[in-house]
């Protein structure tokens, strides 16, 4: 009987793998949405990691995150040295990273920061920054810029760059005085931190004092404190992250000044959901993508069941058992089901392979090329009980026809 | 034994009927007048009957339930002693198997099976009829030579034989094994005359050496003088369709 089945697929073999391409695509299109749209989430959330607070001015959490880690907009307003030093010197914070932002250079954040960035800061999964050419800021008029900066501005080790204030393009003011000198470029990251200029603190100030009469029309910073408020916000990871809400509400309820601490992680996912419909309509696709696939099997079955009406026939004749003539078709459903989602998945990691590298390069996204994710070896499992689901149906249907054809043939 | 005691229960008949049919009805549902009612049909061992009938007399209607692929709404229907309604699903499909072979009126053949194939496919269903054979292959190329199906054309695919040849080729399918009992529906009436009466005469050559049942169903009356006995089907038909 399996002889035989085999034989009836290789008849057919034309038409049938027509069916498995289109089974193959389908099952190769789910499973690529699925992935972007899991490592986007992914991507998207570990684009600050560690990190246990964010502590800025009194604002919105989602605008203090979007100006603090993903570099769009600002925060209302800076924080004083005092502030600094007093989150900085709370007993349960293990380190610090100040950022001051608030000038570009060619479209690209000028950040001032602190050295303890480049041994603290982590993304993704834990993974901390590291340096594709180069090395950290040593001196006061020295930066390190972001992998794409320096990709798409030529930047290498030894390039100079001069300063904008503000976040526009080349218009505003240019502290022309004080250029910088890179002194390295990182590794790509995937994040935003990619299209940052990170300089030293004192740098920053400096390129503002060097150019003290502008501080009057800085919008976004007190002019009589310009340098003293130059932090806009603090990134803060505890000894213990039990004690970040301690640590948060303790932030929040400091008096000087009025603070909002951020938690990171959450604020992202917050952010995340707000991107929900997007996430949505790619479930939806992916789903119909199957849909569509599914149909093709059926339509090719129900066709081939009209087609074989009279094999089936002579089987029943000859002596085949109704189980037997109907499990052909079920077990022809399974096949091809099966043979399709090896082929989409082959398909899948091909086109992964080929893909990742684009991706990783041109969007900064990073993508697991290899292997499958436990929810994609679920999916495929659906798919092909649906199959099964979809063979049942063609197979009733030459069941009944088994029945009421008898032995004989109506032409 | 077991046929000793259903030779008797059959009364009268010391010989066991190749097929017999007792107040069998039948209709698609079961609601509606039967559209078949067959009082009493005999056929007996070595017998060759012509039933003829025009179409839509209720034909491929009998021939399912002589084959234990239809079950008849009420009477009993009995393949060497042994009724069709007795058995189960499976059983009755081992049994077809077994002890019936078939020829269709056209495409008898399974399309993507060489003919020699399609002539030894029934023995996989039937270790009966392959057991019968001391060397299947060597008597179906034999059996299959006979009817003027040469080795040429033995391992083409059926869909590529002739009319002709498919037909021959389905005889010997349905002969091969020795089966007691031969079902042909119309199996001339896609042939032309010369064919036809080729056909024919070799299928009943055959049908006498093996001593089988031969139920021939034909429209064409002219067939009929070669037969030992013509039933009129029209006769059973109740219902007009």
């Amino acid at each position: 009987m399996i002889s035989l089945a085999l034989k009836s697929l290789w008849f057919r073999r034309g038409s049938l793998a027509i069916t498995v391409i289109s089974i193959a695509f389908s099952v190769a299109l789910l499973l690529g949405i699925e992935r972007v749209r899991t490592q986007a989430k992914e991507n998207f959330a570990g684009m600050v990691s560690g990190t246990d607070l964010i502590v800025s001015a009194r604002g919105n959490p989602v605008q203090i995150l979007l100006a603090s880690i993903m570099h769009i907009g600002y925060p209302a307003s800076g924080l004083t040295q005092d502030t600094v030093q007093t989150v900085c010197s709370n007993r349960n914070v293990a380190w610090c990273i100040p950022i001051a932002m608030g000038d570009t250079h060619r479209g690209y954040r000028v950040i001032g920061t602190d050295l303890v960035m480049f041994d603290e800061f982590r993304y993704a999964r834990n993974v901390g920054l590291s340096f594709r050419e180069g090395r950290r800021f040593t001196e006061v008029s020295s930066a390190v810029v972001g992998s794409q900066v320096a990709d798409s501005l030529g930047y290498r080790v030894g390039s100079k760059i001069v300063v904008t204030h503000g976040a526009g393009g080349e218009s505003l003011i240019e502290h022309a005085a004080e250029p910088f000198t890179v002194s390295g470029v990182l590794a790509p990251t995937g994040t935003p931190v990619d299209r940052a200029i990170y300089v030293s603190m004192e740098g920053y100030e400096a390129m503002h004092e060097g150019f003290g009469g502008h501080a009057n029309i800085d919008p976004l910073v007190d002019p009589d404190h310009a340098e003293e408020k130059s932090v806009s916000a603090v990134l803060v990871g505890l000894k213990s992250r039990a004690a970040v809400l301690g640590v948060q509400r303790s932030f929040n309820e400091y008096r000087p000044e009025a603070l909002t601490a951020v938690m990171p992680g959450d604020t992202l996912l917050e952010l995340w959901q707000l991107t929900g419909i997007a996430e949505t309509a790619l479930v939806w696709i992916s789903g119909v993508v199957v849909l569509i696939g599914l149909v093709g099997i059926t339509a090719n079955l129900l066709a081939s069941v009209n087609e074989r009406r009279r094999e089936m026939a002579v089987l029943r004749a000859i002596g085949a058992g109704l189980p037997q003539v109907t499990g052909l078709i079920l077990g022809e459903a399974i096949l091809l089901t099966t043979v399709g989602v090896v082929v989409g998945l082959v398909l899948f990691q091909v086109a992964m392979f080929g893909l990742a590298p684009m991706l990783r390069a041109r969007y900064g996204f990073e993508i697991a090329a290899g292997g499958v994710l436990p929810g994609e070896w679920v999916r495929l499992g659906w798919i092909l009980l649906a199959g099964a689901l979809v063979g049942a149906f063609p197979a009733y249907r030459t069941y009944k026809r088994s029945l009421s054809d008898g032995i004989s043939i109506r032409v | 034994m077991n046929l000793r005691v259903q030779r008797r229960q059959m009364g009268t008949d010391a010989r066991l009927a190749a097929v017999e049919l007792c107040d069998v009805k039948f209709g698609w549902r079961t609601s509606s007048a039967p559209l078949l009612s067959v009082p009493e049909m005999r056929f007996e061992p070595g017998e060759k009957v012509f039933l003829a009938g025009p179409s839509g007399s209720g034909k491929s209607t009998l021939l399912g339930l002589m084959s234990g692929v239809l079950l008849p709404q009420a009477g009993t229907i009995r393949v060497l002693g042994k009724g069709w309604g007795e058995m189960s699903a499976s059983q009755r499909d081992r049994y077809r198997a077994d002890h019936l072979g078939v020829i269709f009126q056209m495409f008898n053949l399974v399309p993507y099976l060489s003919a020699l194939e399609n002539v030894l496919l029934p023995l996989k269903f039937s270790k009966l009829r392959a057991a019968r054979l001391q060397d299947p292959e060597e008597q179906a190329r034999e059996l299959l030579g006979r009817l003027g199906i040469g080795s040429d054309l033995l391992g083409r695919p059926a869909g590529e034989l002739s009319v002709g040849e498919q037909q021959r080729t389905a005889a010997v399918r349905a002969l091969l094994g020795q089966p007691e009992v031969l079902i042909a529906d119309e199996p001339t009436s896609a042939l032309d005359a010369d064919n036809r009466d080729a056909f024919l005469e070799l299928l009943i050559a055959e049908v006498e050496l093996s001593g089988a049942t031969l139920i021939f169903v034909s429209h064409d009356g002219s067939l009929a003088s070669r037969f030992d006995r013509v039933v009129q089907l029209a006769d059973f038909r109740t219902v007009a369709r």
